[in-house]
């Protein structure tokens, strides 16, 4: 990263076995689905349920990678406009940007934790063959929800912290990334596969 | 029924919130929030939750993570300097040498990758150098790449068509079926663009290149397997019906890592490397989308079809008139928008309209991905233009300007071609999909 924010680099190394494990499971289900495919060709019938688990897998991966996209500053802003304003001007954007999207992520999580509630209580199930208890697949993506809004809530504090104490600083760390910070996380291990790792040069 | 006046409120207010930096999702999400409590005195609000877990359970979306993933393990396995050669030696003897590769390359490069940041700057990165020798026209090479990194959405995998398919019910399989002549003509125009050029001024071209022997470069061709494999694999799984685009997705990853492991690059490192920028990728997308889908709910409970259709019918333009308005309209919001705001933030909005007009839905989806790559294209604002600058680093970026802009005018042509003869996107996915 290019400002070393010290709560994102506390926070980087949760996100990132989140992402981890979700990534395995995508290959265990990429390798599920190419036997699936063979066995469909052969005519020796089919996995059940891959079509399901493959959607519970979606809101795993969005879940844990929400995290990891916040802490790298990955979540999509239209900086044309705003970065041309006063530092001033800026550093409250920076701040409100921080503290509503901290808010829009809380109200994601409680909404989150209201659907699981509701299948716990009422001991829901999948309308499909595999009849899943929903409270498994609802509860891990509520579980990877709740990391990324209580990410977001530390850095909005953190940020609105900054708005008082330090606004350039706030300004290095909250801003939307330069462009070299743009490409350095864009093409981690394309460049430079053979020395550098995840986290640049 | 909801104004025409509300509805154009809502939207400038969603436009001015996201110029004034506030994230694309939380926008997106406050203005159905504010949709939802204005009408229907919050009583929808509850919903929410529901409509965000109901929206993964498309199979198809899970397509987008599975494209991303086996873009970043083929990126990190294979070489880009080797590839970028390899192409060189079939284009570089057409009037314009090594412009041809860097379009080629770079459109190759878009393909797997899907982040056109990622690919001007590795791209650019591996290029420049060999031009600092060679004495071309140094804008057309700036140029020449960003027209080529614009182009990877319209060659499939593209992840813009997944999004377009699941906003607004379409099919992935007809939408590449619909993209493949007009990203082939696309790419095509570019190439015509260079020729032309050279032709007409022979100094923007440097040295010609000594021809390759036939047998050498059919041996270098290995160098350009990962991208070709995939293509074949992901278009022929689908199209021999042996595959759904989800499971097309999947048999691609699984390909991708049998060339990493051919290449002997295929390590644990790798792939959590890999694992880790897929997270963030999908995150980035499916966070965006999710609310989107939530935005077009609210949107279509509020019923604003009837009121949009009026509205339309009022202009009383034909079709024909309504896609150039279209088109003019995202060329400007381009200017300022990167391709998924553009896309998620206006769709819910125009595509009733179009429906409505009497425009086919597959058709409009390969239209506005054009719009979006236009949108990285134009200056002064096209994204991949000021990574190109940056890995540059010296100069002017009034240069790099100036060598987008005849490749502007060929994706403007393109996009005429399209708007006056909508067969070229209809065609195949007709013959196709009877």
């Amino acid at each position: 990263m290019e400002d070393d924010n010290p709560l994102a680099r506390r926070l980087m190394p949760a996100a990132r076995l989140g992402t981890i494990a979700c990534g395995w499971v995508l290959v265990v289900l990429s390798v599920l689905t190419g036997i699936e495919i063979l066995m469909r060709k052969l005519h020796l019938g089919s996995i059940q349920g891959l079509d399901e688990i493959g959607g519970y897998v979606l809101t795993f991966v969005t879940a844990f990678g929400c995290s990891a996209a916040l802490l790298q500053r990955g979540h999509t802003r239209v900086d044309f406009a705003f970065s041309k304003l006063p530092p001033g001007a800026t550093a409250i954007l920076n701040a409100a940007a921080a503290i509503t999207f901290a808010l829009f992520a809380a109200f994601t999580v409680w909404e989150a934790g209201k659907v699981l509630a509701e299948s716990i209580e009422l001991r829901s199930r999948a309308t499909t063959p595999l009849q899943t208890p929903l409270w498994i697949p609802q509860g891990i993506w509520t579980a990877g929800l709740l990391l990324f809004a209580g990410i977001a809530a530390a850095m909005a504090l953190h940020a609105g912290w900054l708005l008082l104490r330090d606004r350039a600083r706030l300004n290095a760390l909250y801003g939307p990334l330069s462009l070299e910070g743009q490409i350095d996380m864009e093409t981690q291990g394309t460049l430079h596969h053979d020395e550098a790792g995840a986290g640049g040069r | 029924m909801i104004s025409m006046y509300a509805i154009a409120i809502g939207f400038f207010g969603m436009i001015g919130l996201m110029f004034l930096g506030l994230h694309v999702a939380t926008v997106l999400f406050g203005l159905s929030f504010a949709a939802v409590a204005i009408y229907f005195d919050g009583r929808l609000l509850d919903v929410y939750g529901s409509q965000v877990w109901g929206a993964m359970e498309d199979s198809v979306l899970l397509a987008i993570p599975l494209y991303i993933l086996l873009g970043e393990i083929l990126v990190r396995c294979g070489s880009t300097e080797r590839m970028y050669s390899s192409l060189a030696m079939w284009l570089n003897r057409l009037p314009g040498g090594l412009l041809h590769t860097n379009v080629g390359a770079s459109a190759m490069f878009s393909a797997i990758s899907g982040s056109s940041v990622s690919t001007a700057a590795t791209i650019a990165t591996v290029a420049l150098p060999s031009f600092r020798r060679r004495r071309y026209d140094e804008r057309l090479v700036l140029g020449s790449i960003a027209a080529g990194a614009s182009l990877g959405n319209l060659i499939p995998p593209g992840i813009a068509f997944v999004v377009y398919a699941s906003l607004t019910n379409t099919s992935v399989g007809q939408l590449y079926a619909a993209a493949m002549a007009p990203g082939a003509i696309m790419t095509l125009l570019f190439m015509a663009t260079i020729v032309i050029l050279a032709l007409l001024y022979p100094g923007v071209a440097g040295e010609r290149e000594a021809r390759v022997p036939l047998l050498e470069r059919l041996k270098r061709l290995s160098d350009l397997s990962g991208p070709i494999v995939v293509f074949v694999v992901i278009m022929g799984s689908i199209y021999t019906g042996w595959a759904t685009v989800t499971e097309s997705a999947a048999l691609s990853v699984l390909v991708a890592m049998a060339i990493a492991a051919l290449n002997r690059k295929l390590t644990i490192r790798l792939l959590h490397d890999s694992f880790f920028a897929t997270a963030n990728l999908t995150a980035i997308t499916m966070l965006i989308l999710a609310v989107a889908f939530y935005l077009n709910f609210a949107l279509g409970i509020l019923n604003i079809t009837p009121t949009l259709s009026a509205f339309v019918g009022s202009l009383g333009s034909s079709p024909t008139e309504l896609m150039w308005i279209l088109a003019i309209f995202y060329i400007l919001l381009g200017i300022f928008f990167e391709t998924l705001p553009m896309m998620v933030g206006t769709v819910p909005v125009i595509f009733p309209i179009v429906v409505a007009a009497g425009i086919d839905p597959i058709w409009f989806g390969v239209f506005i991905v054009l719009m979006c790559e236009l949108s990285l294209l134009s200056p002064p604002v096209g994204m991949t233009l000021y990574v190109i600058q940056a890995v540059r680093r010296e100069g002017a970026i009034g240069q790099v300007f100036a060598g987008t802009l005849p490749f502007v005018a060929a994706m403007v042509a393109m996009t005429a071609l399209l708007i006056h003869f909508p067969g070229l996107a209809l065609w195949l996915p007709r013959q196709m999909f009877p």
